[in-house]
């Protein structure tokens, strides 16, 4: 019998489907003779006592999900996401780095630095990637400070913004689709394949309204069996590059290939959402904590 | 759906930054590695990317993006310092509450601050600043009896002052940061325990102090 801890923040739960998943997990756990708690930050010094750590909270290397993380790690726990993982996905100049050196395939990618934010490179990078450019803070989740620029006087704008964040931004080619496709892989497997959808008028699948409101995709499931062989290596090519733990690869289609957009670590495993046609997900999730795969 | 024209699909076309400001990197025979010597290595910060730089063009480089979290963010600090067995102050993770007299240090993205608390009456105010309205969590490290907080500069194993030359030493070996203002918590016996690691910019060492990385270190250009 494991005991597995799932190490949550009060304050990222925002969505009842994702504590629901939270609850799948500990039934299957249950089921399966292994012992699933729920642990938060207060709960942090029992983590040597657990053999597995599952973190259901936003990741940061700065903030207390990555301290549980690395804690886990040095007491020699499974910990899904480790702290390597997180280091790397949650700095996408890191991300993209990570991603080159393994050869995958994705937009042209530059990365700026503050000397490099004026009109002159931005209309230099509108000519030579294509307008829009898209804008990313390396320290960005959720589709936040993440903008498309048209002009050397926006791109000037939001890259003194986005500086602000951190000391270096990325610029990548603008990709226009319908659907981002997103590959959960753990272990180098793929544990879910679903698209989200892009809401009208809209080019990201998470908007935020002038208001503050959020405005999410659809999501629509595929059968692991029926998904195009390229997409599933292209993620797990992706995934690699990264680690061995849980990711959640984003990729555009185009005809008939793919380019990765990003890999995520913690991805978004909601009830009812996610998990949509593939109930299997919960039980490989606790096999593997388990170490019983992996 | 339209296909983009000019997105590889074959190799990455990433590219570096279009402009790198000068580094402050030197090589350490003794160690035989490269130094960042930025001495803020902030994360996200300029310092932080030149480590990051070295370590994707698979230099030996100290610190590592990792050593920096293991410095820097305090529980993860106290946790290595004290698994190495050097001298720290009990300390607990909270989301608020807390029992003076104590360091309270940030654990968030958004500020990184610290606030020695001796009475109980700012207990509540504190923590709510601290953790901005109870969101984020704190470190605690317990401050002994009549215990003061002292800081020096420790450069390379190094320091101007003797009493610290032990601790210099023991941060530069298990933390691997070559720049490093250092806290410590000194009792009233005179014993010193490591409170934590901030940034130290090499344009705030001293004359000295440069001089000494001068005799150790080769710069690269």
């Amino acid at each position: 019998m494991a005991n597995i801890g799932v190490f949550l923040e009060r304050y990222t739960l925002t969505r009842s489907e994702e504590m629901g998943a939270v609850l799948r997990l500990g039934q299957v756990a249950q089921r399966l003779g292994h012992r699933l708690d729920v642990l938060f930050r207060a709960d942090m010094y029992k983590i040597p006592t657990y053999d597995a750590l599952f973190i259901r909270a936003l990741t940061d290397p700065l903030n207390s999900s990555y301290v549980a993380a690395r804690l886990a790690e040095v007491q020699g726990l499974r910990v899904v996401d480790d702290p390597n993982s997180i280091l790397v996905c949650c700095d996408k100049i890191n991300m993209y780095r990570h991603l080159q050196a393994a050869g995958v395939p994705m937009p042209e990618t530059l990365f700026l630095a503050e000397a490099d934010i004026t009109a002159q490179t931005g209309e230099r990078l509108l000519d030579t990637m294509g307008r829009p450019v898209v804008l990313k803070a390396p320290n960005s989740s959720f589709s936040m400070y993440v903008d498309r620029v048209n002009t050397p006087e926006d791109f000037v704008r939001v890259g003194k913004r986005f500086l602000r964040r951190a000391d270096r931004i990325v610029a990548q080619r603008f990709v226009a689709s319908e659907f981002d496709w997103r590959v959960a892989v753990l272990g180098g497997e793929v544990l879910f394949v679903c698209q989200y959808l892009i809401p009208k008028r809209r080019w990201k699948v998470l908007t935020y309204t002038e208001g503050g409101r959020v405005i999410w995709g659809r999501v629509r499931n595929f059968d692991l069996a029926k998904v195009p062989a390229r997409l599933v290596e292209v993620a797990v090519q992706a995934a690699a590059a990264i680690g061995s733990g849980l990711y959640g690869v984003d990729l555009k289609q185009l005809g008939d290939d793919y380019v990765v957009i990003e890999v995520n670590d913690n991805p978004t495993i909601c009830a009812g959402e996610e998990d949509l046609g593939h109930p299997e997900v919960y039980e490989r999730l606790v096999r593997y904590l388990a170490r019983e795969w992996g | 759906m339209a296909r983009p024209t000019l997105v590889s699909l074959a190799t990455p076309q990433i590219r570096e930054t279009l402009s790198r400001p000068q580094a402050l990197v030197a090589y350490h025979s003794q160690e035989d590695c490269l130094l960042n010597l930025s001495g803020d290595y902030s994360y996200l910060s300029v310092g932080y990317y030149v480590s990051q730089d070295l370590e994707s063009g698979r230099a030996l480089i100290h610190p590592t993006c990792a050593e920096v979290m293991d410095a820097y963010v305090m529980p993860l600090f106290l946790e290595k310092a004290k698994r190495a067995g050097l001298p720290i102050s009990d300390y607990y993770i909270s989301n608020g509450y807390f029992e003076p007299p104590v360091i309270v240090d940030t654990i968030n993205p958004f500020m990184s601050r610290h606030s020695v608390v001796l009475k109980a009456a700012a207990q509540e105010r504190i923590a709510k600043s601290l953790t901005r309205n109870f969101t984020y969590a704190i470190s605690c490290q317990e401050l002994p009896h009549r215990a003061r907080v002292n800081h020096f500069h420790a450069v390379l194993g190094w320091s101007a002052t003797p009493k610290f030359r032990e601790l210099a030493q023991a941060v530069w070996r298990v933390f691997g940061l070559p720049l490093a203002k250092v806290r410590v918590i000194t009792c009233s016996d005179g014993r010193l325990l490591l409170s934590g690691l901030q940034p130290l910019p090499y344009a705030r060492l001293t004359e000295r102090e440069q001089l000494f990385l001068q005799k150790m270190v080769t710069w690269r250009t």
